[in-house]
C-alpha cells in the first residue's frame, strides 16, 4: 500500500468534485457534505467517460454522458445503465492535506 | 458471423454479427461508427432514393454523428433523461396521458365488457410523450393528436425506407409527412418556445414555465449545430420516431408474454405488484424482440478482430441484436423462451443489447427502466394494465405487419398493428 498526497483541503469545497491523477490512476475526488472527502475511480464502468465531469448528487456521482450513478460511500451502482461498481479509495486527512492509499500503483486508469 | 455478398464496391463486405460477446465488443469499439449511407442502404448499393433518405431524414441527427460531435451532443441531450426529468415525465406527462387516452378509448363492447385496441391507445400515449419531450404543442386534443399521428408512420418509413419493398412510395409519403410535421408542429412549437423564452427574459414568467425539452435546447442554441434548422428538424424527427414505435411494441409484447406466463404460472399473478418482477418481464421482452427491426448498422472505419469476427476498414456491419439476445451460450438452452425468473450471468444485462451499447446506446434506456431500473414509465403502464384486468379480446384477432421470410426462428419478431384487449376491472372512474 502506497500513500500519495492528493489535494490540499482548501482545494475542494463542500459539494465540489475534481479529477486527480495520482499513482498511475485517475480518481474522482469529492467533498461530500456530511461525509468528508471521498474518492472513486474516475472512469465510468459503463462507458469511457469521466465521472468528475458529471454531477455530484448528495452522496452519489452521476455520469455526464448516460446518467449512471455511483455511491461515493460504497462504489455501488445507484442509477442505471451501469451495473458494475467503481473502486472506492481510502482517504486520510492530515493537517491541511488529503492523502490516498493505493495498493498497486498502475498505469492510468482512465 | 458470415461475410455476405461482395458488391460493386469490392472488396468491401457486409459483415453480420449475431453473438452477444462479439456484438458487445464491436459496438463499443472505436473501429466502427454510425453512418447515414450505411443505415439507408446507400453505401454498398447507392441509389437516388437512398440519397433522398439520407438527405431528408438521417444526415446530421444525433444517431448519425460520431466522435466528439456526438459525445458533446449526447451529453447535452442526456439532460433530458436525468433522474429528476424521468420523474417529471412519469408523473406529469405519461401517467396523465395514460388516463387521458385510456378514458377516451375504452368502451363497452357488444358483450358489455370494457374493451379497446391497446396498440392504438399505447401509440397515442407515446406519441404524446414524444411530442412533449420534443416540446411540440397542441397534442392533448383529439384533433391535434390525429394530425400528428398521421405523420408518425410515414416519417418512420422515411427514416428507415431501406427496410420496405416499395421504397419510392414510402419515401415520398415520408417527405410529405415531414413537411406537415415541420409546418404544423415543429415551427409553430419552436416559435412558441422562443416567445416563452423572451417572456422569461422580460421577467413576465419564471424559468420553470418553460420546461426543459428538445425545442428549448434548440431555441437557446444549446449546441451550435442547432442554428441550422435542418439539424433541429432531423433531431426532432429522430426523437419522434425513436420514442414512439419501439415503446409501443415493447409494451404490447410485454403484455402478450405476461398474459401467456400467467396462464402457465397463475401463482405469479400477484407479482404484478412487484416492480422488480415487471421490470424483469419487460427486460426479457426486450432481450427477445428489441429493437423491433432485424439489425442495426455500422461502418467499420478501422480493422478490428474479435473471436471469429474480422472487420476490415470500409466494411458494412449488420448487428442482429435480437439474435444476440437469444444467444444460448449466454442465456442458456431456453434462450428463445420468455422467463422473467431467468438467472442471468454476472456481467450480462437482462435486456441483452436491446438498447445497443457503446457511444450510441439508446437514450431511452433510462426512460424505459427508470433511474433504479424498476420505476420507469413503461413499467408503470404495464402494471396499470394488469391491475385493470387486461386479457386478450376473444372476439378479435391482433393484426401484425407481415414479416419478411426467414428460416431462423429468432427473426420471428411480431410488429403489432392492433392488439384488441378487454379490461375486466376497468372503471370509468379509474
Amino acid at each position: 500500500m502506497t500513500k500519495f498526497e492528493l489535494l490540499k483541503t482548501s482545494e475542494l469545497e463542500p459539494g465540489e468534485m475534481r479529477k486527480v491523477e495520482v499513482g498511475g490512476r485517475t480518481l474522482c475526488v469529492a467533498h461530500v457534505e456530511g461525509h468528508g472527502y471521498r474518492a472513486i475511480d474516475d472512469r465510468c464502468t459503463h462507458e469511457d467517460e469521466s465521472l468528475s465531469e458529471g454531477f455530484l448528487c448528495d452522496t452519489n456521482v452521476e455520469c455526464p454522458a448516460h446518467s449512471s450513478r455511483f455511491s461515493f460511500l460504497t462504489g455501488e451502482v445507484t442509477g442505471v445503465p451501469a451495473w458494475i461498481p467503481v473502486k472506492v479509495y481510502d482517504l486520510r486527512v492530515e493537517g491541511d492535506t488529503i492523502y490516498v492509499a493505493i495498493d498497486e500503483p498502475a498505469a492510468a486508469s482512465a | 458471423m458470415d461475410v455476405a455478398e461482395q458488391t460493386p464496391r469490392c472488396p468491401v463486405s457486409r459483415v453480420k454479427i449475431d453473438t452477444l460477446d462479439a456484438m458487445q465488443q464491436v459496438l463499443r469499439s472505436k473501429a466502427v461508427e454510425e453512418n447515414a449511407d450505411v443505415s439507408a442502404d446507400n453505401y454498398i448499393c447507392p441509389s437516388a432514393l437512398a440519397e433522398i433518405n439520407v438527405r431528408e431524414f438521417q444526415q446530421g441527427n444525433l444517431a448519425m454523428s460520431n466522435g466528439d460531435l456526438h459525445r458533446n451532443r449526447r451529453r447535452l441531450l442526456n439532460m433530458l433523461v436525468r433522474p429528476e426529468q424521468l420523474v417529471r415525465f412519469r408523473e406529469d406527462i405519461i401517467l396523465p396521458s395514460v388516463d387521458r387516452w385510456m378514458s377516451r378509448s375504452v368502451r363497452k363492447n357488444d358483450d358489455g365488457v370494457y374493451a379497446c385496441d391497446l396498440a392504438s391507445v399505447v401509440e397515442l400515449i407515446f406519441l404524446e410523450f414524444a411530442a412533449k419531450i420534443i416540446g411540440i404543442q397542441g397534442v392533448e386534443s383529439e384533433e391535434g393528436m390525429a394530425r400528428l399521428r398521421a405523420c408518425a408512420l410515414p416519417i418512420f418509413g422515411g427514416l428507415s425506407a431501406s427496410h420496405f419493398a416499395d421504397r419510392e412510395a414510402v419515401t415520398q409519403a415520408g417527405i410529405a409527412a415531414k413537411q406537415v410535421f415541420v409546418d404544423e408542429f415543429y415551427r409553430p412549437s419552436l416559435e412558441y418556445t422562443e416567445r416563452q423564452l423572451e417572456r422569461v427574459a422580460a421577467g413576465e414568467i419564471s424559468e420553470e414555465e418553460v420546461p426543459l425539452n428538445l425545442l428549448q435546447m434548440i431555441a437557446t442554441r444549446a449546441h451550435e449545430s442547432y442554428a441550422d434548422e435542418e439539424v433541429g428538424v432531423k433531431e426532432a424527427i429522430l426523437f419522434f420516431v425513436a420514442t414512439t414505435g419501439t415503446s409501443v411494441q415493447a409494451v404490447l409484447s410485454t403484455v402478450e408474454y405476461l398474459l401467456d406466463w400467467f396462464e402457465k404460472h397463475p401463482e405469479d399473478r400477484a407479482c404484478i405488484e412487484d416492480m422488480e418482477f415487471i421490470s424483469n418481464a419487460l427486460q426479457e421482452t426486450l432481450r427477445l424482440r428489441a429493437p423491433f427491426v432485424p439489425y442495426l448498422t455500422r461502418l467499420a472505419v478501422d480493422d478490428f478482430e474479435v473471436g471469429d469476427v474480422k472487420l476490415n476498414a470500409g466494411d458494412e456491419v449488420h448487428a442482429w441484436v435480437a439474435r444476440a439476445g437469444r444467444d444460448a451460450a449466454v442465456f442458456g438452452p431456453d434462450a428463445n423462451e420468455f422467463n422473467p425468473r431467468r438467472e442471468v450471468p454476472e456481467g450480462v444485462t437482462r435486456y441483452g443489447l436491446a438498447f445497443a451499447t457503446g457511444p450510441h446506446q439508446c437514450l431511452g434506456l433510462r426512460a424505459v427502466l427508470g433511474n433504479d431500473g424498476k420505476s420507469g414509465s413503461h413499467l408503470r403502464l404495464v402494471q396499470g394494465l394488469f391491475r385493470a384486468g387486461i386479457r386478450r379480446d376473444p372476439s378479435r384477432t391482433p393484426e401484425l405487419l407481415p414479416l419478411k421470410h426467414s428460416d431462423d426462428p429468432r427473426d420471428q419478431i411480431p410488429t403489432y398493428i392492433s392488439f384488441p384487449v378487454v379490461l375486466e376491472n376497468w372503471s370509468v372512474d379509474a
